[in-house]
């Protein structure tokens, strides 16, 4: 039955592909054929273009200045959103990147309690790979991030660690609860379902300046950019995950007398574990995928350090951040790949006390303490020394300028090349195009491709776009 | 020694009212307008009707009653409705008509609340590919609808232990399902669909998933546990064979609808269409059929010295009468005589000539 019905949904077969040729290039006729008559159907009236602009910018300012909620306004609930994610961001960059310190009544810094140190947050992370899969892993991982101590990328680094380890709790946990969501109530999926494409197609510079306005520039505004653009898939991937449950594993649930929260937390959750992984991993990806463009509305670290040397054209320095971006997120992806896969446990003996049962965690507390305590005798165990990092970045600006210096006629000639043959004529004749036959010619191809709905949707966009 | 002799048949209940679970008029369709179809053709469609309709009738007006510690199969090819049947006895699927009694209580009524209730404390369900949870260990499956009920963890991991040793699983507490065998892993599904004490328990192809060495090995175990436990029990399965040998009463299910209800030997004897009999052909008729199947009136005549019960299988007798020089006597539960057994008798159902003519 659904096979037929599949069948029906399918576009028609090959002999209306001729049809839909001939109707594309007949609408192309008819509209520069009416060229003359009608002008409008080349060039869209500016009258008729409707000022979404104007009316956005008014809401943004109804909603900064005057929106509010009795008790509140909203201005003053988002940055009191801003406040709150603050606090676990600044708990985070305070035991990767800056150290605490401590105050007395007056406010004055009595103590200041050092970051973590270097070698421990290495050999953290190594032993996360070792527990997720194996030696060679951790070796991994363990390269990754002595790149980031050795080429003196640690500091921005770790500042780019702890907004990622803020931001992908709070996406996932967000993709999740929204997912689940949708899970129960199909008409909240299909509501949600054209937002998160929504979400993921509208470039990312767009709302920046909407998060700017609502929570400041800074750290946060950066950070909740960031899990607006990472939060999607995970959102998708609970919705895929949950409906992947064995049909008998839920019906078990039910048997058994669940409740709707514990069939979805104590069952379904658990037993689509893989699946969600796959999503974690999707938000750590994208996450780091933001952190440069986050860093223009005030995230800092790495981000910031390829922003300031784009901007100085100090390209050496943008190169070596750039690529200790790049091992971050191999050493993230690796890491979190590693667990989505990792096969469910096995049995154990439980004999032996915490520490048998439980061995890289103990390893990796008594290496953190070890280490925080040993820094304070050797400096050079809290923080690499900074004799010894290596900067390569002298290399390849002298590399960059030599091939300016021996080459731009060159390269030059291909750039004014490109530029004049291919895309300047390509410019001119896509802006030549009658609105008119654009807007057809596309409504057609979505009808051809998706049926009536995808269509209707490709007309109104097309539509708006003018 | 075959495991069910030790516990006599429960007799079949009489209506609803004795009845532990029953069922009344159940229907279950697929497709759209399914309640106004029902209706408009008086609440009994035909298959054709409904073919017209454009709808799947999983279930059509099934009606049967399971008496306390009966063991009542319902068997029948893939797609003939049996698995949608027993999803609807305990709700899983919505009947689209008909009504369902446990304990004298109309379930179609019972609202989320009770018919949770009455889930996590009066049945038990295990399934054909165990849906064991993987991320608990044994002892985390089999707690696992204690947990639910929000027993406490000493209380449910005892009761859990003690479902383990009893399914014979003692030592494997600690491992996870996919260290274990399917057979294994049927086990805690049985132990874990038992640990919560059910009023009836469900068992949807329990043992179709298991090789034919295992799935003999764990029809005795299921059988001994029933010594023991004696549950009110509703097994599903498309074995006929397993069905004659686990059953005190068996459904048989054709599209949907049920075409024959009864014991072992009343199918065997006595099968309602042909379809049953296609099924009933190879089945040695010496396991099935009773003394009393078999045996000839005494007609007045003195009976002989020795005897056998008349529920007694031929299986267990045959060599005796074949050995004798005279007919036995057969008795009733009394241990008056009521017929008589022959040699020719018996020879028939063993070379299979009875019931061919």
């Amino acid at each position: 039955m659904s096979a037929t019905a599949a069948g029906a949904a399918r576009p028609p077969g090959a002999r209306s592909g001729w049809v839909f040729l001939a109707a594309a290039a007949g609408l192309v006729l008819v509209v520069y054929a009416l060229a003359d008559a009608a002008p409008w159907l080349a060039k869209y009236p500016r009258e008729a273009a409707v000022p979404l602009r104007f009316w956005i910018s008014d809401f943004m300012k109804w909603l900064i200045n005057e929106a509010n909620f009795g008790l509140f306004t909203f201005k003053q609930l988002t940055r009191s959103i801003a406040w709150l994610l603050e606090r676990p961001l600044d708990a985070a960059e305070g035991l990767l990147a800056a150290g605490f310190d401590l105050t007395d009544e007056a406010g004055d810094v009595v103590y200041h309690l050092p970051r973590l140190s270097w070698i421990a947050v290495i050999g953290v992370v190594m032993l996360l790979g070792l527990h997720a899969r194996d030696r060679a892993l951790a070796l991994l991982v363990g390269a990754c991030f002595l790149y980031l101590a050795v080429f003196g990328q640690w500091d921005s680094a770790m500042v780019t660690l702890s907004s990622i380890l803020i931001a992908v709790p709070f996406g996932v946990g967000g993709g999740l609860l929204i997912g689940i969501l949708g899970h129960r109530s199909p008409r909240f999926e299909a509501a949600i379902t054209p937002i998160l494409d929504l979400m993921q197609t509208v470039p990312v510079f767009a709302y920046l300046v909407p998060m700017l306005f609502l929570f400041g520039f800074g750290a946060v505004a950066a950070m909740i950019a960031t899990i607006i653009y990472a939060m999607p898939p995970m959102v998708r991937c609970t919705m895929l995950a949950l409906k992947q449950v064995p049909s008998e594993v839920v019906e078990f649930g039910n048997m058994a007398g669940c409740s709707r929260r514990q069939l979805i937390w104590r069952v379904m959750i658990p037993a689509a574990r893989s699946t969600l992984m796959v999503g974690v991993n999707q938000v750590i990806m994208l996450s780091l995928n933001m952190v440069i463009i986050a860093s223009m509305i005030g995230a800092g670290g790495l981000g910031f350090d390829v922003l300031t040397s784009l901007k100085r054209l100090a390209i050496g320095k943008g190169f070596e951040a750039g690529l200790a971006i790049t091992l971050l997120a191999i050493a993230l992806d690796r890491l979190s790949q590693a667990f989505a896969a990792k096969p469910p446990p096995e049995h154990r003996e439980t004999t032996g006390g915490l520490i048998r049962r439980h061995p890289h965690l103990a390893l990796a507390l008594a290496l953190i303490v070890g280490a925080t305590l040993l820094g304070y005798l050797i400096p050079a165990i809290q923080a690499y020394p900074k004799d010894l990092t290596i900067t390569t970045g002298a290399v390849w600006d002298d590399l960059v300028s030599y091939i300016n210096r021996n080459y731009f006629d060159q390269i030059d000639a291909v750039k004014s090349w490109l530029l004049l043959n291919a895309l300047i004529p390509f410019k001119r004749f896509l802006l030549s195009l009658p609105w008119a036959a654009v807007v057809g010619v596309l409504t057609l191809s979505g009808l051809r491709l998706g049926g009536p709905r995808l269509a209707l949707l490709i007309a109104t966009l097309a539509l708006s776009s003018p | 020694m075959d495991p069910r002799k030790t516990r006599p048949p429960a007799a079949p209940p009489t209506g609803q009212a004795d009845a532990k679970i029953s069922c009344e008029g159940v229907w279950k369709l697929f497709g759209n307008n399914a309640e106004r179809v029902l209706a408009e053709h008086g609440g009994k469609p035909t298959f054709d009707q409904l073919a017209e309709a454009g709808l799947i009738g999983a279930v059509r007006d099934a009606r049967f009653a399971v008496a306390e510690g009966e063991i009542f199969v319902i068997m029948g090819l893939s797609g003939s409705g049996k698995s949608t049947l027993v999803r609807c006895l305990s709700r899983l699927i919505e009947p689209t008509a008909g009504s369902v009694v446990f304990e004298g209580q109309d379930l179609l009524k019972a609202s989320e609340r009770e018919l949770i209730e009455i889930r996590r404390h009066k049945m038990g369900m295990v399934f054909q590919n165990f849906a064991l949870l993987p991320h608990l260990t044994v002892l985390g499956n089999v707690a696992f609808p204690l947990g639910v009920q929000g027993v406490d963890r000493a209380s449910r991991e005892r009761r859990a232990r003690e479902m383990i040793e009893l399914v014979g699983l003692k030592g494997r507490e600690s491992y996870y399902p996919r260290e274990l065998s399917g057979g294994q892993q049927q086990r805690v599904g049985i132990a874990r669909s038992l640990a919560i004490e059910p009023e009836v328990w469900f068992l949807d192809e329990p043992f179709s998933a298991l090789d034919p060495l295992i799935r003999r090995e764990m029809q005795d175990e299921f059988l001994r546990l029933q010594n023991v436990l004696e549950k009110t029990i509703v097994f599903i399965t498309h074995d006929f064979d397993e069905a004659i040998r686990l059953a005190d009463r068996i459904a048989i299910m054709k599209d949907g609808a049920i075409i024959q209800i009864g014991t072992p030997e009343e199918l065997v004897t006595n099968p309602a269409t042909d379809y049953v009999a296609e099924f009933t052909r190879e089945i040695p008729r010496a396991k099935v059929l009773s003394a009393r199947a078999v045996m000839v009136p005494l007609d007045g005549a003195p009976a002989p010295a020795e005897s056998v019960p008349a529920e007694a299988k031929i299986e267990d007798f045959a060599a005796r009468v074949v050995d004798a020089d005279a007919p036995l006597a057969v008795t009733d539960a009394d241990g008056a005589a009521i017929g008589l057994i022959t040699r020719a008798a018996v020879l028939d159902v063993l070379v299979r000539r009875e019931g061919r003519e």
